[in-house]
């Protein structure tokens, strides 16, 4: 799987989430660009990402995650 | 003693001088001897014995778990390391609920017994001595053994410097409840004497001085003059003392913070911030990111996450989403998590219902219906954005009223009580002449209150935009040292020690 592929089906759970079409998110995506990805919905988002590409993060991945670049890079190791 | 004692600052800088005249290898074990002493000299020494014993324990689950997973055995290896987190945190838990909330339950029992059963005989409380910071070292070495089990921090070989971890003498007085991988570890690094960390140090302890001694102590007069004597104070004076306690609450838990902040500084070493403004904060949720940060952070890390990524969860979403969809389930799964959150945030306060219901599950509700309001109007998203600055105002101040209402219940002496004194802002509203309608202050001091509460209103407007102690070393130094000074006095002689003082009383040291 490319990394090109990986952002687009990320795009397409990030738009399904947060409900909002027009998110493009690239690897320095945080929680600050997306107006509602409050701790709140952070693990949905995990949850969602997880079953998108048949995953599963650790708690010290889910707790850690700073932006989408570090999400792809343990997508591509997974 | 209290931190605001002159013991304490006498303490503070045998402490402080000892620190930097010793050499840089051994400093860690002087703050160990330090964080000792403390402990002899505000309580009893033998309360050291829970600590010492419950670090004890964490300390050696923690270096099994990291054995286990280092071992070439490779079977059984997560069992085994359940095993001992399991271990850990029963015992951990097991003391603090022992300690504080055994009694709460022994008053459940006698309220709902001697409803039910007639003639009961009530069973007498327990006493205990409980060891000083109780709630927050046992919070910070509960998130310490779970960073070793998920992999984020390393297990730490040396015991002592576990010990200091959890025995840190600031973080004792009330908090913050801390990091291993970020505090822990800067505890026992060498530390050379840096003269801006002790001004900066000390003008941080100045200011939470202030807070303490000048705000907080006067508005605790007013808040217990209108609390104590439900028969004269009604109506108005009901919100008075609502938002009152609110302040004071802020002025009195922040301003320990400052001091506890500060006096770190000074040994170089830097701990979490607790606070951020909290009353620009334009909902409840955004409150809680903003009031007692490191509580609400550590709820979030080691109850919701771990609960929402349970597989009880996964099954009870799962079957939500046959029924309501998958937006409503997971809406609705965060909902009960949180709720689970809020009780526990509420229990944490004290083994008391009022803490359950108060700083607990209606915080818990306030947010589920910010959030379900929120929802219900997403596709409006933008007409938040364009919002002005009266939106803005309103929402501020809604946010602190709500706040209010619900601290109402912490000031309580019950529950009842809580919803009682709710009650009597119904009643009468008519304003209360001669000596009492003063509401136990002078007029001198009525004035010096709200001044200082506007001082701490244009400071808190400038930190939103600034770094206020790094602007503060840019100004020019005659007029710093005005400024500086004027704060010295302000403390010195505005500073409210009233007969018989012995050091202001901090609200959550007890917890």
């Amino acid at each position: 799987m490319s990394k090109e592929e990986i952002y687009e089906r990320l795009n397409t759970v990030f738009r399904d989430v947060f409900d909002d079409d027009e998110i493009e998110v690239n690897e320095n995506t945080t929680s600050d660009d997306i107006e509602d990805w409050d701790s709140l919905e952070h693990i949905n988002l995990v949850a969602a990402v997880e079953q998108e590409f048949g995953i599963k993060f650790t708690m010290a991945q889910v707790m850690g995650m700073k932006n989408v670049g570090e999400m792809v890079d343990i997508i591509l190791g997974a | 003693m209290g931190i605001t004692s002159l013991y304490f600052l006498i303490f503070l800088f045998i402490a402080f001088a000892g620190y930097y005249i010793l050499p840089l290898k051994i400093r860690w074990m002087f703050l160990l001897v330090v964080s000792i002493v403390y402990i002899g000299l505000s309580a009893n020494l033998i309360l050291l014995l829970y600590p010492v014993i419950t670090i004890g324990i964490t300390w050696f689950c923690a270096n099994r778990i990291e054995i286990i997973r280092e071992s070439a055995k490779k079977d059984d290896e997560q069992r085994r390391c359940k095993m001992h987190i399991c271990l850990a945190v029963i015992f951990d838990v097991g003391v603090l609920f022992v300690l504080k909330y055994a009694n709460m339950g022994i008053y459940t029992y006698n309220a709902v017994a001697g409803r039910i059963i007639r003639g009961f005989e009530s069973t007498e409380p327990l006493r205990f001595l409980v060891p000083m910071g109780l709630s927050f070292y046992t919070l910070s070495i509960i998130g310490y053994v779970f960073d070793v089990y998920y992999g984020i921090a390393k297990a730490e070989k040396n015991y002592f410097k576990l010990l200091l971890f959890g025995t840190y003498f600031p973080l004792l007085v009330s908090g913050p409840i801390v990091r291993y991988k970020e505090t822990g570890i800067q505890l026992t690094k060498e530390h050379r004497f840096d003269y801006k960390n002790l001004t900066y140090g000390a003008q941080r302890i100045l200011w939470g001085f202030f807070k303490v001694l000048v705000v907080s102590e006067r508005l605790s007069v007013v808040v217990n003059t209108i609390f104590d004597d439900p028969d004269t104070y009604n109506g108005m004076y009901i919100v008075i003392a609502a938002f009152g306690f609110t302040l004071q609450l802020y002025s009195n838990f922040s301003g320990s913070m400052d001091i506890v902040l500060g006096i770190s500084k000074i040994f170089g070493i830097e701990l979490p911030e607790n606070f951020r403004q909290p009353f620009f904060s334009e909902t409840i949720q955004e409150f809680w990111q903003r009031w007692h940060i490191t509580l609400g952070s550590w709820l979030r890390d080691y109850i919701m996450y771990p609960v929402l990524r349970t597989n009880t969860f996964s099954r009870i979403k799962d079957r939500l989403k046959t029924k309501y969809g998958k937006k409503k389930a997971n809406h609705m799964t965060t909902y009960l998590a949180m709720l689970i959150l809020w009780f526990i945030a509420g229990l944490w306060h004290g083994g008391a219902w009022k803490y359950v219901w108060g700083v607990g599950l209606l915080q818990g509700i306030y947010i589920i219906v910010g959030e379900i309001i929120k929802n219900s109007r997403n596709n409006k998203k933008d007409s938040d954005k364009t919002a002005g600055r009266y939106l803005v105002l309103f929402k501020r101040l809604r946010t602190f009223v709500l706040i209010s209402v619900s601290f109402v219940f912490f000031r309580a002496d019950s529950l009842t009580q809580g919803f009682a004194f709710g009650g009597k802002l119904f009643k009468r509203w008519s304003i209360v002449t001669g000596e009492a309608g003063k509401i136990g202050l002078s007029s001198v001091d009525w004035m010096i209150m709200i001044v200082s509460l506007l001082v701490m209103l244009i400071v808190s407007i400038l930190q939103q935009k600034t770094d206020i102690t790094e602007r503060l070393a840019k100004t020019n130094i005659v007029l710093r040292w005005c400024i500086l000074f004027a704060g010295i006095f302000a403390v010195i002689i505005l500073g409210n020690y009233g007969p018989g003082y012995d050091a202001a009383e901090f609200i959550y040291q007890g917890f």
